[in-house]
């Protein structure tokens, strides 16, 4: 099992955050009173999420998805006492 | 887009007088609260590289807590922009014929109502508090005949002149509809 399992949630969470952001850009387009004020909302929100998504990109870019989970090397780090050492 | 210009069920001779949103300092303060929650993966990444630095470069812990990261800003934004869009499409438009009030609640739930300024009783203006005092802002209350009841502009700034305005609109449709009716006497 690789650390890439992680990214699924991840994954389902951003499907959600593009329907959530398509629906408000849809309110602002139909509903909001036209104008500079409105566009102005609307680029900024998209990109504002844009960047968000960009440098959280080049961020997880970096490391290597297919390192397996090993659970004494999270123990390791977060209860180092706990880890039996043998004699 | 709306065009105020070109309200719907407009009529001939009608004129948008006013159109109000809410105060600004009401979407100000969730948004400063919000900036103030960003700031709290900043703050963890300082504890973390002094207390637990080996998390920084460790090969399991390092990309979650990166994804972790990414989740809240995408959260604290969407978050932002929720609070941004709700003051931006509620509206409150006063023309020389009707008073229409437009609120968004959520995401999918929308309604807009509009009073004709004949079908309106009472106009009350209120500023509770402090902060609504000094910033001068609070809510108006339009009491109709109509099955609706009252319409109410929610924390809009300079509430008294909103009411002045309304008050005045009124009685110079009524002035207008007593012309029109002295002119074409009832046969």
């Amino acid at each position: 099992m690789t650390i890439s399992l992680f990214l699924i949630p991840y994954a389902l969470f951003l499907v959600f955050y593009f329907i959530f952001v398509f629906f408000n850009i849809y309110h602002l387009k139909h509903f909001a009173i036209g104008g500079a004020g409105t566009t102005a909302v609307v680029s900024i929100y998209v990109v504002g999420t844009g960047a968000i998504l960009f440098v959280s990109a080049i961020l997880l870019m970096e490391f290597d998805w297919s390192q397996s989970i090993d659970v004494e090397a999270i123990q390791q780090v977060f209860f180092p006492e706990r880890i039996i050492s043998p004699l | 887009m709306i065009n105020i210009d070109q309200l719907p069920n407009r009529l001939p001779e009608e004129k948008t007088k006013l159109v109000v949103r809410r105060h600004w300092w009401i979407p100000t303060k969730i948004i400063v609260a919000l900036f103030f929650s960003g700031l709290i993966p900043i703050g963890a990444y300082f504890f973390i590289n002094t207390e637990y630095p080996i998390l920084l470069s460790h090969p399991i812990a390092a990309p979650l807590l990166t994804l972790f990261t990414s989740f809240y800003y995408l959260i604290l934004w969407v978050l932002v922009f929720q609070e941004v869009i709700d003051f931006y499409l509620d509206t409150w438009i006063v023309t020389t014929e009707r008073v229409i009030d437009v609120e968004q609640f959520g995401l999918f739930r929308r309604e807009t109502t509009e009073c004709h300024l004949a079908s309106i009783v009472d106009v009350t203006s209120e500023m509770k508090g402090v902060i609504q005092t000094l910033l001068r802002y609070g809510n108006v209350t339009v009491q109709t005949a109509g099955e609706r009841g009252q319409l109410v502009f929610r924390e809009v700034p300079n509430p008294d002149s909103v009411r002045q305005l309304v008050l005045g609109l009124m009685q110079e449709d009524r002035a207008r509809h007593e012309r029109v009716a002295t002119a074409t006497p009832a046969s």
